[in-house]
């Protein structure tokens, strides 16, 4: 078993029994979840085809945290095949944005995704530059370029973006190593977005109005966190490519592992 | 980088929306007097994100209450953002042409057709090379604009 204290999370949407099943490492855990989730009205109709990835996933967090290595291993990819960026740059994003284009038109399989993909990473970038290194910074969207980078270097290591492409499945993931990501305060502006509040939030500058978040969560099958706070946050998402993008929305699933306390 | 290409005709102010709306969108201040109808035109959008959006909408809150808001060929991916934020598409605002995704089993690929409002959107079509493709949309969900626009 991990040592230090863990919360970990897995919900799945049942279409038939209406509820959402929780597994947690304790009953209060498990009430911290649901206080703090947002709507579950959206998993309602939606039946994960990922489920039986659920039990592998609990058995790992139980005893190890969830890594990139492990979520790549369970969908059947090859981390060698695993195109990274490095995110040491605040003007990088439409070079990354350029290459996955390219990839996308290589890969016919994904080509009908591109713009899901290159939203998703354009919003995991602007997260990597804006928010993860908001920890005390108050970085303002307006900041110089040379402010941003210097932020980004404030990491043990720099933050990546990564995108790996299998015969039935994408994984876009983000890491970064500032750990800053609150998961109350994610699930709070998703909150909104679900109730159709965000637009509420446009003009608070500060942060971002859990819009992101949602974009990318309506463009994926699996949305899986890691995090640890003030260390290391992780998000990965999966896209099922064996059906077609528009007809195949009937599932999403949630999944997160958080060591140690949240951060506030 | 997103490019407005501005033209004053009379009374109206037709605006070509080109590139990414985006953390680095500058969107300019309007000069309205005279204009009573704005037309933007999206057939060029690339993309827009999060941060785009909420400039769009603060953007389009500083816009006289009695122009009327006009957007044109719509690709996907504006319409399925004004299906889920309701100010991207301000009050009384319309959508006059839109494109619509179809499936091309042979290609293996989405084709945008373009319909305007009012317009039958048929569950297939057929294409000029013969090939009859599918609606590639959740037609309650992709739709959802044409009701808030009513």
């Amino acid at each position: 078993m991990r040592k230090h204290k863990e919360k970990f999370y897995l919900s799945q949407g049942n279409c038939a029994e209406k509820k959402t099943v929780f597994w947690g490492e304790d009953g209060s855990e498990e009430n911290f979840f649901r206080e703090q989730s947002f709507s579950f009205s959206h998993f309602l109709n939606k039946s994960s085809r990922f489920f039986s990835k659920y039990t592998t996933i609990l058995q790992r967090i139980k005893t190890r945290p969830l890594n990139r290595e492990f979520i790549l291993n369970l969908w059947g990819h090859k981390a060698e095949d695993c195109h990274t960026f490095l995110v040491e740059d605040s003007q990088q994003k439409s070079s990354i944005l350029q290459r996955v284009y390219e990839l996308s038109a290589e890969y016919k399989k994904i080509k009908i995704h591109a713009d899901d993909i290159c939203l998703i990473i354009d919003e995991l970038f602007t997260n990597l530059v804006y928010n993860a290194p908001n920890t005390g910074n108050n970085i303002s969207r307006k900041e110089t370029p040379e402010k941003l980078n210097s932020y980004l270097k404030l990491a043990p290591k720099y933050s990546q973006i990564f995108l790996s492409i299998s015969e039935n499945s994408l994984i876009i993931g983000a890491e970064d190593y500032f750990g800053s990501l609150s998961l109350k305060k994610l699930l709070h502006k998703m909150k909104l977005s679900f109730s159709g509040q965000s637009e509420d939030h446009f003009s608070d500058l500060s942060g971002g109005a859990g819009l992101g978040m949602r974009l990318i969560y309506d463009r994926c099958d699996g949305f899986i966190l890691r995090i640890n706070p003030k260390k290391y946050g992780m998000i990965c998402l999966i896209i099922d490519i064996t059906k077609r993008k528009n007809i195949k929305k009937v599932s999403s699933s949630f999944i997160v592992d958080q060591e140690e306390k949240d951060n506030e | 980088m997103i490019s407005l290409k501005v033209n004053k005709q009379s009374t109206l102010l037709a605006i070509n929306v080109e590139g990414s709306i985006d953390e680095d969108a500058s969107l300019p201040s309007l000069d309205f007097s005279g204009i009573s109808h704005i037309c933007f035109d999206f057939k060029e959008l690339k993309l827009i994100n999060s941060c785009g959006i909420r400039d769009w909408v603060n953007w389009l809150k500083a816009f006289p209450t009695s122009l009327k808001i006009e957007y044109t060929q719509c690709p996907p991916i504006l319409i399925d953002q004004i299906n889920m934020i309701s100010g991207l598409l301000p009050q009384g605002g319309i959508v006059s042409s839109f494109y619509v995704p179809y499936f091309s089993e042979k290609e293996d690929d989405v084709v945008l057709q373009l319909f305007n409002k009012g317009q039958e959107v048929p569950e297939e079509i057929a294409l000029p090379s013969g090939e009859t493709v599918e609606l590639d949309v959740i037609p309650e969900k992709y739709f959802k604009f044409l009701k808030q626009a009513a």
